[in-house]
């Protein structure tokens, strides 16, 4: 049965189905026109009888929508115009009344002011210019105005298009007008615009607005928009007369692209080019026109101030090339400059294009986003703003910078970082609050807050995943036991120890020599960590207190220095300079131990400045005493061969020289002649000095001890109270000059030639020695290096310049401190 | 080298501690993918990333069944190396 359950089974086949069926037929059998085809066996091979399978639902069917046919298509009469009826028909209506409208028209536009004449006219597409026969492109029109010969034609050209528009003769006009008075006045200005060009050139580059122009605020507006907008040009363009219309823009936008080829013959690029901006130019034009109608002969400075500003600094200062005449015009060197101008031009271009192919990627306001989170994150990961610099936040986050520009006693800022901070700081309000405000409605989350909305999405993250359950072990059906999950924090373990430490203190394994290299390596690991301690205590050092500052300022600085003492102390333990000297020891003393390594040696001038003096001549004993058993002494004594130094030991003496030297310098030059006098006693007593002498350090070192003692001892010539000392001295000295005086020949660098030989520190051990000698001693002296002063002064008549007065300047060193000089020789 | 166990004037808190008596000394390291290096410490950190300076690689490498230990190394010189910690397999002073 049907859906709605009324019998639909035809007549004849109701009879038949209750023949042959129980007659459930269900929901599902609807009516089957040709079910009785398949029963009437007999008709096999007979055409379908029309009556047999017409169902009659057409006549049930009840049409009511054709009431207004008749209106609609008409009577039966023939549809003709005139029985149509001619209502719809508008053209031919106004074509009736077009000469009225015309009329209106004119009379319109003639009683409104010119600038509103400008409406858009219907009826002329923007391609009227191309149909005319005469057509000239618009857009050398206003190529004339960068330069002078072009003035007739273009004009003359857009004279011809314009007055062929009838109704709007003299709008055209007026245009001409203004195009007119521009070229009269390109001539006076063309200097002065070339500034202007280039920094606008490189604004534009730089997609920055233009800068403030005195003269016209409401032109700035608009030139930045004209520069970077192009679909508001567009708008702005299509209200406006359509002389320089939407061929324009069509011609624009593939020169634009055209611009950035890869570099064309001059020529073809030089049309290229000032087709190019006039373009422009002439939305430049209609725009100020547009809203100062009333001022033209104001404009033109100015329009043309942004017109020709828009070009790209060339240095080709002039009237640019339009056409080919004008090359033709110029003489020989000044096209020679254009063209390389213009492959210059074409050049950079091509550059430009390569590096901004992608560009445009990104808003401005993705990249202001992410400006914006980048220094938020600066700033907060500093602690924020509040911090002084050189506080501990800045510090954790950028040391080493931090550090060098507070030495380096950075600007007259409050800080090197500080400035940074406003600057971020200033930005993001700046941004912020712009963003703020536009956004504001639309967002109502604000700038500051996509950060913490990262941050809000991170810690939700965390939280789900703490959330879960997660397993430490992960058991698998059918396995025999568990899977363990490790991280960073909780490796898997795969050792069960126990930590035996107090066993293993009590081995004292007799490994000498490499224990004492480990020992000696954790001695300067542990020094370094006392003073990086120390160091930045010391950077922490509050301001000094007055008389009448507060307890607890005073109380700050006390417990400053208190812990600064004790850092001290510590630092001064750990250089194990104290350790008792032995008689023989199976190894060095643990500082010169520290001293053998480099790192030990670097460390000596940073620690120097935290010792006081008695800390510090005592360091300086100790290297005295072991001169010998130092490595930059004990490994440089020069070959027997005349071998050069292994590099490793050469490198060892220059960082010896260069890091230790000079604090101990530094010392002994304000130490008293008392001190002196100890130190060399000592050095001639327990050190082998006829083999100190050989080595660069060792001769260093005594000439750091004989010219300090010769200073005092001249210096206080005069003072009775010293004699003691002098005459000590003096004794001392002798001594000394009886001890080197045997091996003096041998006192040179052997281990390169005379000529290249590095000298300078034993004429100066001659001179310190020569200062303070008797004229016997001097004598001796001269005699002990003759060969030598000879054999210089040879070799460096051979040297080029500078290298020879070098050598004979060191040489002098010695001649001059006895009272000789180099040029006495030859 | 002796090894860990020191009388305890500076005691060793953990591993990386003996990196650390290695800065700016000569050190041998083997790397995974049969690389060795052989350089001066200049600075290391907790994931065995290091800086090494004048480093001398040696790559050893296999010709299809040669007999023999060093089969074909290929040698490299830098000045200054940055190697990412997780390839280091061992870090020893100098032999």
């Amino acid at each position: 049965m049907s859906f709605f359950g009324f019998d639909t089974t035809l007549p004849r086949d109701r009879a038949l189905d209750r023949a042959q069926q129980s007659g459930s037929r269900g929901m599902f059998d609807q009516h089957d026109p040709f079910a009785g085809l398949s029963r009437d066996g007999g008709d096999e091979g007979e055409a379908l009888n029309f009556d047999e399978t017409y169902d009659g639902l057409g006549r049930q069917l009840h049409e009511s929508g054709d009431t207004f046919n008749d209106d609609t298509f008409g009577d039966d009469a023939p549809v003709t115009r005139q029985a149509v009826g001619r209502d719809f028909d508008f053209a031919g209506q106004t074509a009736r009344v077009r000469d009225t409208l015309l009329e209106e028209q004119t009379l319109h536009h003639a009683r409104q002011p010119m600038q509103q004449a400008q409406a858009p006219r219907p009826a002329r597409s923007g391609y009227e210019a191309y149909k005319q026969p005469e057509y000239i492109p618009k857009l050398e029109a206003d190529a004339s105005i960068w330069g002078k010969p072009v003035n007739r034609q273009p004009t003359a050209a857009a004279a011809q298009p314009t007055t062929q528009n009838v109704p709007a003769g003299r709008k055209m006009m007026s245009l001409e007008e203004v195009e007119a008075m521009m070229h009269a006045q390109s001539k006076p200005t063309p200097p002065v615009q070339d500034n202007e060009r280039q920094s606008q050139g490189l604004r534009d580059m730089l997609g920055l607005g233009s800068p403030a122009m005195p003269q016209h605020p409401p032109q700035e507006q608009q030139r930045p928009t004209q520069i970077l907008q192009r679909p508001q040009q567009q708008q702005q363009q299509q209200q406006l007369p359509i002389q320089q219309p939407t061929p324009d823009h069509s011609l624009r936008a593939p020169q634009i692209l055209q611009r950035q080829h890869s570099p064309q013959p001059p020529r073809p690029q030089s049309q290229d080019f000032n087709r190019q901006p006039p373009p422009q130019q002439m939305q430049f034009q209609q725009p100020p026109q547009v809203p100062m109608g009333g001022a033209p002969p104001v404009q033109p400075p100015h329009v043309r101030h942004q017109q020709q500003s828009h070009n790209r600094g060339p240095s080709y200062s002039g009237p640019p090339i339009t056409q080919a005449q004008q090359m033709m015009q110029m003489s020989g060197p000044e096209r020679d400059s254009y063209l390389a101008e213009e492959a210059k031009r074409a050049k950079r271009n091509h550059k430009i294009f390569l590096l901004s192919k992608n560009n445009g990627l990104m808003t401005p306001q993705d990249k202001n986003f992410i400006t914006r989170i980048q220094l938020q994150q600066l700033l907060t990961a500093t602690g924020g703003v509040d911090n002084e610099p050189g506080s501990d936040q800045q510090l954790a986050e950028d040391f080493y910078y931090q550090v060098y520009a507070q030495i380096r006693g950075g600007p007259p800022r409050s800080g090197p970082a500080q400035p940074l901070n406003q600057f971020a700081q200033t930005y993001l309000f700046q941004t912020g609050s712009r963003y703020g405000y536009g956004r504001s409605r639309h967002h109502p989350r604000g700038g500051d807050n996509h950060v913490q909305r990262m941050e809000q999405q991170v810690a939700r993250a965390v939280e789900a995943a703490k959330a879960r359950p997660k397993n430490k072990h992960l058991i698998m059906e059918g396995s025999l036991g568990k899977i363990a999950f490790s991280n960073s924090k909780t490796p898997r373990p795969l050792l069960n120890l126990k930590r035996a430490d107090s066993e293993a203190r009590m081995r004292h394994t007799p490994r000498a020599a490499t224990f004492d290299r480990k020992a000696a390596l954790r001695d300067i690991e542990k020094m370094y960590s006392t003073l990086m301690r120390l160091e930045d205590h010391e950077r922490k050092l509050p301001p000094p207190p007055h008389e009448d500052s507060a307890p607890d300022v005073i109380e700050g600085h006390m417990r400053w220095r208190s812990q600064m003492q004790e850092l001290n102390q510590q630092l001064w333990e750990s250089l194990k300079v104290m350790e008792p000297i032995q008689a023989n020891p199976t190894s060095p003393h643990p500082f010169i131990q520290i001293l053998s390594h480099g790192k030990g040696k670097k460390a000596i001038p940073r620690v120097f400045r935290h010792l006081d003096d008695q800390q510090r001549v005592t360091m300086l004993t100790l290297i005295v005493i072991h001169l010998d058993i130092l490595d930059v002494i004990r490994d440089a004594y020069p070959a027997a061969d005349n071998t050069p130094l292994p590099a490793r030991v050469k490198e060892e003496v220059e960082l010896f020289g260069a890091a230790v030297m000079p604090p101990l310098f530094s010392y002994v030059n304000e130490a008293p002649l008392n001190i002196i006098i100890g130190l060399l006693g000592l050095a001639l007593d327990r050190v082998h000095v006829q083999g100190l002498v050989r080595t660069k350090v060792g001769v260093s070192m005594l000439t750091m001890l004989v010219s300090r003692a010769e200073l005092v001892r001249q210096a206080s010539a005069a003072d009775p109270t010293q004699t003691e000392d002098v005459q000590q001295w003096q004794d001392l000295y002798a001594r000394l000059f009886d001890t080197v005086e045997p091996v003096l020949p041998y006192i040179f660098p052997t281990d390169t030639s005379v000529s290249a030989a590095d000298d300078v520190y034993v004429w100066q051990f001659l001179a310190a020695m020569g200062v303070g000698a008797t004229p016997d001693q001097q004598q001796r002296l001269v005699i002990g290096v003759k060969d030598r002063v000879m054999e210089t002064v040879g070799v460096s008549k051979t040297l080029p310049g500078e290298m020879a007065a070098r050598r004979l300047g060191d040489v002098n060193l010695f001649m001059r401190a006895i009272g000789l000089d180099v040029e006495l020789l030859g | 080298m002796a090894e860990a166990e020191e009388p305890g004037a500076n005691p060793v808190n953990e591993p990386l501690d003996l990196v650390r008596l290695s800065l700016n000394e000569i050190v041998f390291i083997k790397l995974r993918g049969d690389r060795e290096l052989k350089g001066r410490l200049h600075a290391y950190d907790s994931h065995c990333n290091l800086v090494l300076g004048d480093v001398e690689e040696t790559v050893y490498m296999v010709d299809d069944e040669e007999q023999g230990d060093e089969v074909r190394t290929v040698k490299k010189q830098s000045e200054m190396l940055f190697v990412r910690g997780d390839s280091v397999v061992l870090i020893s002073p100098q032999q």
